[in-house]
């Protein structure tokens, strides 16, 4: 593996991402469906080509997004999307020793990538090891958001 | 992961694009140079988001050949697997050894030595994919597979990542039957 010994380990499971990335902004693949979507229209406008690895990347989102519905309102969706994003970066939870705890970006678009409406927290917890820091009614809470809006969405 | 970040490029630019539509040209090689590029560390570059009109500073001619470069700075959208990140993945390829996953343009292998045990030995040559046991797990090309990513590596402009379906929740999730082609 061609990683550089002096590094600190890099570990997403501990939220350690690596000096580099903490000024990072981090997309769920249901936004990242929003953005192409919007650049390519705007490609398409101006004839050009769309390359190799965009398209890729657009069949991926596509194919891999619990938060879609062709037939509902592209900007009804986009705006569920946001509004759950934004319910969870907004979401707080005190711990026992009176500290706040909040939901670390990447946590965010992990949860909104593979929570479908049937997750328990124990899948939760094994699929992102790190949510282990939040009680078990917490992380229901959480679940809860996600599963509402997928329902929204979806119906 | 998907994220976006600020990053820098050098562009250089031969006279006789100067004139009117500088801008223009600066962004359009921009993009022509960077989209899809694997950058070593950040990932591949998917999308030029923006080009700030305000980030793109006076060049420096070279004095060699009197091109002028310039530093641009601009947004994109990058993807780059993360270590002990849990993805969902198309796979693409089968083989005795293990099988090849794709998030888009990243390519992915999971070796057998990363599959649950009732599937250690179930390579089918035939239906060129692997088959658990009790015969209800079936990954073939064009299945979608949730694994998590375990390493790295960067060569000749692509980026590979090794991955495990060993874990608990991790795995078949369909059989790509109603996605059609990928």
């Amino acid at each position: 593996m061609v990683e550089d010994a002096t590094a600190p380990i890099e570990n997403v499971a501990e939220l350690q991402l690596g000096k580099e990335f903490q000024d990072i902004h981090i997309l769920s693949n249901a936004q990242v469906a929003v953005i192409l979507q919007a650049s390519a229209g705007y490609a398409v406008s101006r004839d050009e080509e769309l390359n190799d690895v965009y398209r890729k990347v657009q069949r991926y989102v596509n194919r891999f997004t619990s938060m879609t519905n062709p037939e509902k309102e592209h900007q009804e969706v986009v705006d569920e999307l946001d509004n759950l994003q934004d319910a969870l970066s907004a979401f707080r939870k005190e711990t026992e020793d009176g500290e706040e705890q909040e939901l670390h970006p990447a946590e965010v678009a992990a949860l909104m990538n593979l929570v479908a409406t049937d997750t328990m927290v124990e899948e939760a917890v094994a699929l992102i090891p790190s949510l282990s820091r939040f009680p078990e009614a917490a992380i229901d809470e959480i679940l809860d958001i996600i599963r509402s809006t997928i329902i929204r969405i979806v119906s | 992961m998907f994220y976006v970040k600020t990053l820098s490029h050098e562009i250089v630019l031969e006279p006789v694009h100067f004139g009117q539509k500088l801008r223009a040209t600066l962004v359009r090689l921009l993009k022509e140079q960077v989209e899809g590029l694997a950058l070593a560390n950040y990932g591949y570059v998917v999308n030029v988001i923006e080009v700030p009109e305000d980030q793109i500073k006076s060049g420096v001619i070279e004095y060699d050949t009197g091109s002028v470069i310039f530093t641009v700075q601009y947004t994109a959208l990058l993807l780059r697997p993360f270590i002990h990140e849990v993805l969902d993945a198309v796979v693409s390829q089968c083989n005795p050894l293990g099988f090849f996953a794709f998030v888009g343009p990243l390519r992915i292998f999971v070796s057998k030595h990363s599959m649950p045990e009732d599937m250690f030995n179930g390579f089918d040559g035939e239906k060129d994919a692997w088959i658990s046991d009790d015969k209800e797990v079936v990954i073939a090309s064009g299945s979608g597979v949730r694994l998590k990513i375990k390493g790295r590596t960067v060569e000749q402009g692509n980026i590979t990542a090794i991955g495990t379906i060993k874990d608990n929740y991790l795995g078949l999730i369909d059989d790509g039957e109603a996605q059609g082609p990928v």
